[in-house]
């Protein structure tokens, strides 16, 4: 026949692959933006809760190892640095090393400031998320 | 410095499950183009031109069509089984509701279910589709649909006993009814089957029955309660009761004089004037007397509201309305009032450009259904996959030779934009799971659970296709000989098979042709956007010129460049190419029309239209700028906002209300979210309080096991003495014993005393004996008497030793027994403390965790 009748199949695999790749590398990219700024979110929580004599412990809250912890994973971690904050946050019962016993109660501020920040946090991720996606 | 953990919080996102399922989504696609492509490959070149041309085109075309014909061959044959119409008419009825789709825009479907009632009331053949073509028309001009006008008009035809040529003059006056009342024609024509017989039977006009309905509903009834009180008032004064008649001889009239007036050419208005004249004159305007022989007149209530809805100050606008629905009525013209108008409305234009196609696939399909049934099981099997499939057809591109240009277009369009919906759904998804978990170890799992889901929207897409295009492919080459042997059927050739294909095609290109031109006379199309004019123009030019007139109809319902030039290469190949290739060139022509169709009705309007609303929207106002406007694609509506057109201040309000929607969507799910995270953070709390409580019940716990343990081991120590004491007493006390029993042995207490008593005896006889001068040797008596002393003493001394001994060891005894005592009392409460120790055990691992932790999976 004259006509060259044939049947074409129109597959772009290649744009299909490369749409998931960059959809990948912003999801993860957003990730790591999302738990260093959602730290900074977890610590200004925390400090209106936290315990203040001095200022130190509060000045101490900070985040730190804000660390990739596999593919498109990342974490941060948020909190007080002095050695007392532990303390103060969970209590101490028992002697310490120098054979004083105590029976102090925990005033939980990091939690405190976690539960507050929860709102927060999740405006936070879909905010950066759906930019991430769809920008 | 490094935080000291436990007390700190830690945010993680992990994208690591939708990576994965990405990657697998990627892979199932790579996949898919390499199998398809040799597929399809494969499949070109066994099947050859013949195979190619069929299951590029007339096979995508027929999988719909074939559905759409085989709908409508079932919706007219229940015409003949269930409505009365003749075998020997169905065909003439068929053809006579496909050719009158596309100008009174209804679907066949649409117009055989209205064709069902109007057969029903025994209006058959010619005469059913002249009143068909009225309701049509009067759903279109009413706005109601078309099996309730149908209902009405052959309620009104049969009830007054008109003849279907009067069809459109009873739906004329039915929409007058509208027009001049305040109701809609659905619910005028629900209500006239309940006032429309009695009327009738009365000799009640049917314009004082349709006007007085118009009045009634402008007075403020719902149609329905203005037939119900209709139908009331005129079986009250045509029956009267006889409290009636009494209030009527009360005025100074008979029942006879109302019933006469009402038969008479006064007809309701004369009675009602009657009987309104005769009480005022009766009684004062006004008085009870006045207002309750009325009410007894009328036959109640809702004959007394009749009346003062209908006479009085309000009789003027019953007649009015009367006399405008009479006008209707009395028209004399085959088309409803109204229609004329309703047709220049784009949206009506564009209904019937719907439904004109959807006739012409119904063309289509008609003739591939014999084609079809004679292929038998095995084909039957793939019409009714491409029938479920036909997405699937679309969405994978596959196009036939010289037309590949001319449906790429729309296709591929289609498929970009079903991808980017499925990763910008796989996105969105990614966002939602992500927000949801937060908390705990456990969610990891829901959120594990919500990745596969949100990632498998891809995977799952592109193994479908997949799937799909292997079982097409299998399946078209299965039937390859089925198809060439029907066709061989035909004909005994392929050439054979050629030319009775393409002479079939031929038939429907004269088909189509018809159709075409329906609807291109009432309409006005809105003109091409520059760009693809040119293309098409040199396509209709091209085309004409070889005499395929087909691809004009590409060019204009695609209007894009590239359907120009595949209409072109069309038609540079000219006519001399073979039948099947025109018959393709048709079908792809018809499948331009049916895939914007479709794209329409599924929300994904084709190139051409989107192109044509966008253009009526950039320069037209009104009605038709705001119908195009809202069938415009988001990105296209951006285009208008950004504008200076009439239509910009419309389209940003467009935009912003769909921002809103999608806001209010995005806030309802973050409610959703946060109420979520609220309850597993309360948990949480609760957990960590509780796990603070443990510790400190932990510490008091191990405390006192501590204390206890000490207490128990000094008592120990002292019971350990006091029981070595208590051995020490029993050993002196035996050893006194035995010293006891050797003195015992050498004479008791009591022997010795004795004795001594006895020597004292014989020391005082010696005395005396000395005094009277006697003499007696006492030295021996003396001797005795100094032992038996010493004897007694050592008695004594051993006795007192030994009661000494005995009460060391009760005193021994007693404290051993007392700590003995108190050893159980330690006992116990080292029991309850363990116990205690062991009640704490579950929260302890709580309290082991000691700070908090967020995790955010995303």
């Amino acid at each position: 026949m004259a006509n060259a009748l044939s049947v074409s199949v129109h597959i772009d695999s290649d744009g299909f692959g490369t749409a998931v790749d960059e959809l990948v590398v912003k999801a993860a990219e957003a990730a790591q933006a999302f738990v260093s700024l959602g730290g900074l979110v977890l610590v200004a929580a925390m400090q209106p809760h936290t315990p203040v004599e001095t200022g130190t412990l509060r000045r101490s809250e900070r985040v730190d190892q804000v660390s990739m912890m596999g593919p498109g994973v990342w974490q941060s971690q948020s909190g007080p640095t002095v050695v007392y904050g532990r303390r103060l946050d969970q209590g101490f019962h028992g002697a310490d090393s120098l054979g004083r016993h105590y029976n102090q109660a925990g005033t939980f501020y990091v939690e405190a400031g976690v539960t507050d920040a929860q709102g927060a946090l999740e405006a936070l991720h879909e905010k950066v998320m759906a930019e991430a996606v769809s920008g | 410095m490094a935080l000291l953990p436990p007390t700190m919080a830690v945010l993680t996102a992990s994208n690591s499950d939708f990576m994965a399922k990405m990657a697998e989504s990627k892979a199932a696609m790579e996949d898919l183009s390499t199998s398809g492509t040799s597929s399809f490959s494969k499949l070109s070149s066994v099947g050859g031109a013949m195979l190619a041309g069929i299951a590029g085109g007339a096979v995508a075309v027929g999988g719909v069509s074939l559905k759409m014909a085989a709908d409508f061959q079932e919706a007219t044959d229940q015409l003949v089984t269930g409505a009365g119409e003749s075998e020997k008419n169905i065909g003439m009825v068929r053809d006579g509701i496909l050719a009158m789709a596309a100008t009174v825009g209804q679907t066949p479907i649409e117009l055989a279910k209205g064709m069902y009632l109007i057969e029903s009331a025994g209006y058959h053949g010619a005469a059913g589709l002249t009143v068909l073509k009225a309701a049509a028309e009067g759903a279109a001009t009413g706005g109601a649909q078309m099996a309730t006008v149908a209902n009405a008009v052959t309620t009104a035809l049969t009830d007054y006993h008109l003849p279907a040529s009067q069809a459109a003059d009873v739906t004329s006056a039915l929409i007058q009814t509208v027009a001049d009342g305040k109701t809609h024609l659905q619910d005028l024509a629900g209500a006239l089957g309940k006032v429309m017989p009695v009327a009738s039977a009365l000799g009640v006009s049917f314009q004082e029955v349709t006007g007085a309905m118009a009045t009634m509903t402008n007075a403020g009834l719902t149609a329905r309660f203005a037939a119900t009180h209709l139908q009331n008032t005129l079986l009250a004064l045509s029956a009267p009761s006889a409290t009636a008649d009494k209030a009527l001889a009360s005025v100074g009239l008979t029942s006879q004089q109302v019933k006469d007036t009402l038969d008479g050419p006064g007809g309701l208005s004369a009675a009602l004037s009657l009987i309104e004249t005769h009480v005022g004159s009766t009684f004062p305007k006004g008085s009870v007397a006045s207002v309750t022989a009325l009410k007894d007149i009328m036959g109640g209530v809702t004959g007394y509201s009749t009346a003062l809805m209908l006479s009085g100050a309000n009789a003027k606008a019953f007649e009015d309305d009367q006399k405008n629905i009479g006008g209707a009525l009395d028209r004399n013209s085959q088309s409803v009032q109204g229609f004329n108008i309703v047709q220049k409305d784009l949206s009506f234009q564009l209904k019937q450009v719907e439904a004109g196609a959807e006739a012409a696939a119904v063309k289509i399909g008609d003739w591939l259904i014999p084609k079809v049934e004679t292929l038998g099981h095995d084909a039957a099997d793939v019409v009714v996959w491409l029938g479920h499939n036909k997405d699937v057809l679309y969405g994978i591109g596959i196009v036939a030779g010289t037309t590949a240009a001319a449906l790429s277009t729309i296709f591929v369009v289609d498929k970009i934009s079903g991808w980017v919906s499925k990763i910008e759904s796989a996105g969105q998804s990614a966002i939602n799971f992500g927000a949801k978990v937060l908390g705990l170890d456990a969610p990891f799992a829901s959120a594990s659970t919500a990745a596969d889901a949100s990632a498998t929207a891809v995977t799952g897409a592109a193994e479908t296709m997949q799937t799909s295009m292997s079982e097409l492919t299998a399946a078209l080459e299965a039937n390859t000989a089925a198809i060439q042997a029907s066709l061989g059927g035909v004909g005994t050739s392929a050439e054979g098979a050629a030319t009775e294909f393409g002479a079939a095609m031929d038939t429907m290109d004269a088909d189509y042709a018809a159709t075409r031109a329906e609807l291109e006379t009432p309409i006005t199309v809105p003109p091409p956007i520059t760009a693809g004019a040119g293309a098409a123009g040199a396509a209709e030019g091209a085309g004409a010129a070889g005499g395929v007139g087909a691809g004009a109809g590409v060019a204009e319902a695609g209007a894009g460049v590239a359907e120009g030039t595949a209409i072109a290469a069309t038609a540079a190949s000219g006519l001399t190419i073979a039948a099947a290739s025109v018959g393709l060139a048709i079908g792809v022509a018809a499948a331009a029309v049916i895939a914007d169709k479709i794209g329409h009705l599924t929300g994904i309007s084709g190139a051409g239209f989107q192109q044509q609303y966008l253009h009526v929207a950039q320069t037209q106002g009104g009605a038709a700028g705001q119908e195009a406007l809202v069938r415009l694609d988001p990105a296209n509506l951006a285009i208008i906002a950004k504008g200076t057109g009439p239509n910009a201040a419309e389209a940003q309000s467009l935009i912003m209300l769909a921002q809103i929607h999608a806001d209010q969507a995005k806030a309802t799910d973050i409610k959703a979210l946060q109420d979520n995270v609220k309850t597993q953070t309360q948990t949480y709390g609760a957990d960590s309080k509780q796990a603070a409580s443990a510790r400190a019940q932990l510490y008091q716990a191990e405390h006192l096991v501590s204390t206890l343990g000490a207490k128990d081991s000094t008592l120990q120590s002292k019971m350990a003495g006091l029981e070595a004491a208590v051995q020490g007493d029993q050993v002196k006390l035996g050893q006194l014993n035995e010293k006891a029993a050797a003195l015992a042995k050498d004479g008791t207490m009591a022997d010795t005393k004795t004795a001594l008593a006895s020597n004292l005896n014989v020391l005082h006889a010696d005395n005396a004996a000395n005094a009277s001068g006697a003499h007696i040797d006492t030295g021996a008596v003396k001797a005795a008497i100094a032992q038996e002393y010493t004897h007694i003493d050592a008695l004594k001394q051993v006795t007192d030793e030994i009661t000494k001994a005995k009460d060391t060891e009760k005193m021994d005894q007693d404290l051993l027994g007392q700590l003995k005592s108190e050893q159980s009392d330690i006992q116990k409460l080292h029991n309850d403390s363990h116990d205690l120790v062991t009640a704490v055990q579950a929260p302890r691992s709580l309290a082991a965790k000691g700070g908090i932790r967020i995790t955010f999976v995303g």
